[in-house]
């Protein structure tokens, strides 16, 4: 159960963190993250 | 007193490696300032066909051709041989075990005869040059003239510092000796290294020409022509490449002697060499890519017309081609993993887990190599609606291979934790939350990289498109980073077994055999596509080559003539295997 629990915690943990390192590295680019058209 | 002055001598050796990288620019620019002030010069001489001289029997391009992809291979071999046989004695000096001075000092014997067979073929191609292409010659040798003298200065240096290091290797096992020997090879290094500096500045100036004027006329700064376009990057992925390729060649040397070999112990000898080589083989494949993106970049900036020929006309498919060659390295590195297992006591357990990366693998493996566009019958194309397959079309894009780049990167890691964890039973009380985390990092790492893939991919612009690949790279390379942090914190006190060197099946050395063959096919193939990039041009849209054979030749011609290169390099390595082989046995080679 404890496993359980840590996997989803560390699953919410760095699905946030590749998200935040995602929109870094598109403004890196000079690009906006959220595409505009 | 002693250990104090070692880590000074050690320290000052370190500090003067980079320093001698910089010796070319310091001797680059020296030279700039006598061509500025020496003379002038003309434009790039326009041939005619009479003006290249032609040999009964010899087909110029061809001879040039052999020549110089020979000394290539060779060449790579042994500038990238001496770099982790330092990085090995320095290992030994330091974990003060012998056996990596050993496998180091057998490394530089088997590099030895390679080292004569490379200037041999360095030769042929410099007479094959001047006997065929006397007027490209002269031009460029008007250019580059003094980095030439500068080459054959440092090909003494290194040649010196090789014999020095090779045969100084037990007169100086001991003591401060010992450092000294270590400076010896790193000037080995940094003189090799240099080299082929050197060299690459003479080829990217033909692909990517600076200094010179529209008409070819130089503007007397050395400097502006070494440091052309593409210099940086060739420099960068050819260092990057040499070592995988020496590592790659070295492992099969040891699979070579693995599958020869009498006793346990020297059974388990080769095993371990085979399994180090391999690890800094693919070590050094894994940011091989990162530096070809650069060098391509490079490419489209100088010209896109250029880029557009390397990988959206007729060479594209062979790109298909080292899809397919590195997929089957990516196999191979994997299967000589799994096989490895069986060296750990915890081995066993990990085998359930084989099938699904293996899965894994094949799968995205598939997705790399899928074609964009078909050769097709009109009737096939009729029937199918156009060139593009519907289905599988979309899977011809690059946002798909980055995707399944990416993963198959992951998965190749994947198995070598397991491979790790095969002799490590973990003693901290959170390892099974450690593996949980592992798990969540490697799912969300995976969901990332597809969704950047598909959405930017495939419903935003090609500025996205190209875009996105950079968060898809980082988050692989964050994986590795964060999984290695986890691992070494749960493993500090682990109980760890002894691993079973020379346990392992026979069949997993002809894994390595394959990653070897791989390589060499591979640099055959994709160094005919840079250079014939160029196509009519001798130096691109400088110096015209108006020779008959000027022209492009088909992919089924280059992919023949490559692999005939491959057949006779790998006849001429498993030659120098045997005689290395027999030199150990009398005793020559040792001693």
């Amino acid at each position: 159960m404890k496993n359980i629990a840590a996997y989803i915690i560390a699953l919410a943990a760095f699905g946030a963190f590749f998200l935040v390192m995602d929109v870094f590295l598109f403004n890196a680019q000079g690009l906006s993250f959220l595409y505009r058209g | 007193m002693e250990s104090r002055l070692k880590r000074i001598f050690f320290t000052a050796a370190l500090a003067a490696f980079p320093l001698l990288f910089l010796l070319p620019d310091i001797f680059s620019g020296c030279c700039a300032f006598a061509a500025e002030t020496a003379r002038a010069f003309g434009p790039a001489p326009i041939l005619s066909p009479g003006d290249y001289p032609k040999v009964t029997g010899v087909n110029p391009r061809m001879f040039i051709w052999m020549a110089a992809q020979m000394h290539l291979w060779f060449a790579a071999f042994v500038l990238a041989v001496p770099i982790f046989v330092l990085l090995l004695e320095i290992a030994g000096v330091i974990k003060k075990d012998k056996r990596y001075d050993k496998v180091a000092y057998e490394f530089l014997r088997v590099s030895l005869t390679a080292y004569s067979i490379t200037a041999i073929t360095g030769g042929l191609l410099l007479l094959g040059l001047i006997v065929f292409y006397p007027d490209l010659m002269k031009y460029l040798s008007g250019i580059f003239g003094p980095t030439m003298l500068l080459y054959a200065l440092f090909f003494f240096v290194e040649s010196a510092a090789l014999y020095l290091y090779y045969y100084g290797w037990k007169p100086m096992s001991a003591g401060n000796l010992k450092w000294a020997h270590i400076g010896v090879g790193l000037i080995l290094n940094a003189s090799g290294t240099t080299l082929m500096f050197i060299a690459n500045a003479w080829v990217t100036f033909m692909m990517t020409p600076a200094g010179v004027d529209i008409a070819g006329v130089f503007d007397g700064n050395i400097w502006h022509a070494v440091r052309n376009h593409l210099w940086g990057p060739m420099n960068l992925h050819r260092f990057i490449a040499n070592i995988a390729y020496g590592g790659s060649i070295v492992a099969a040397y040891a699979a070579y002697r693995f599958l020869g070999a009498k006793g346990s112990d020297e059974k388990a000898h080769y095993d371990w060499m085979g399994y180090t080589a391999n690890l800094v083989a693919i070590g050094a494949l894994l940011p091989l890519p990162f530096a070809g993106y650069w060098l391509t970049a490079e490419i489209y900036a100088y010209s896109q017309q250029m880029g557009i020929t390397l990988m959206g006309g007729l060479f594209a498919w062979l790109f298909i081609i080292q899809a397919v060659l590195i997929g089957a390295l990516f196999l191979a590195a994997n299967y000589y993993l799994w096989c490895g297992f069986k060296r750990g006591v915890n081995g066993e357990r990990y085998y359930k887990y084989v099938k699904y990366i293996a899965f894994v693998i094949a799968a995205t493996f598939l997705v790399w190599f899928t074609p964009h566009t078909l050769i097709l019958t009109p009737e096939e194309a009729s029937s199918l609606g156009g060139q593009y397959h519907p289905l599988l079309g979309p899977l011809g894009l690059m946002p798909a291979k980055n995707i399944a780049v990416n993963i198959m990167l992951l998965f190749t890691f994947l198995s070598f934790l397991l491979y790790r964890r095969a002799h490590r039973t973990p003693t901290v009380k959170w390892a099974r939350i450690g593996t949980a985390i592992e798990a969540a990092l490697f799912t969300a790492a995976i969901a990332n990289i597809i969704w950047l893939g598909v959405y930017y991919g495939y419903f935003t612009n090609s500025v996205y498109k190209v875009a996105s690949s950079v968060p898809q790279v980082a988050t692989t390379l964050f994986v590795i980073v964060a999984c290695l942090v986890i691992e070494y914190f749960m493993h500090r006190k682990a109980e760890v077994s002894e691993l079973k060197w020379g346990s392992v099946p026979d069949r997993s050395q002809y894994a390595l055999f394959l990653i070897a063959v791989s390589f060499t096919w591979l640099m055959g193939l994709m160094g005919f596509v840079r250079s014939a990039i160029r196509q009519h041009w001798h130096v691109y849209s400088v110096m015209r080559d108006n020779s008959p054979d000027a022209f492009t030749p088909s992919i089924a011609y280059a992919a023949k003539t490559v692999s005939i290169g491959t057949i006779i390099f790998m006849a001429i390595i498993a030659f120098i295997f045997w005689l290395s082989h027999i030199g150990q046995e009398s005793g020559a080679g040792d001693e």
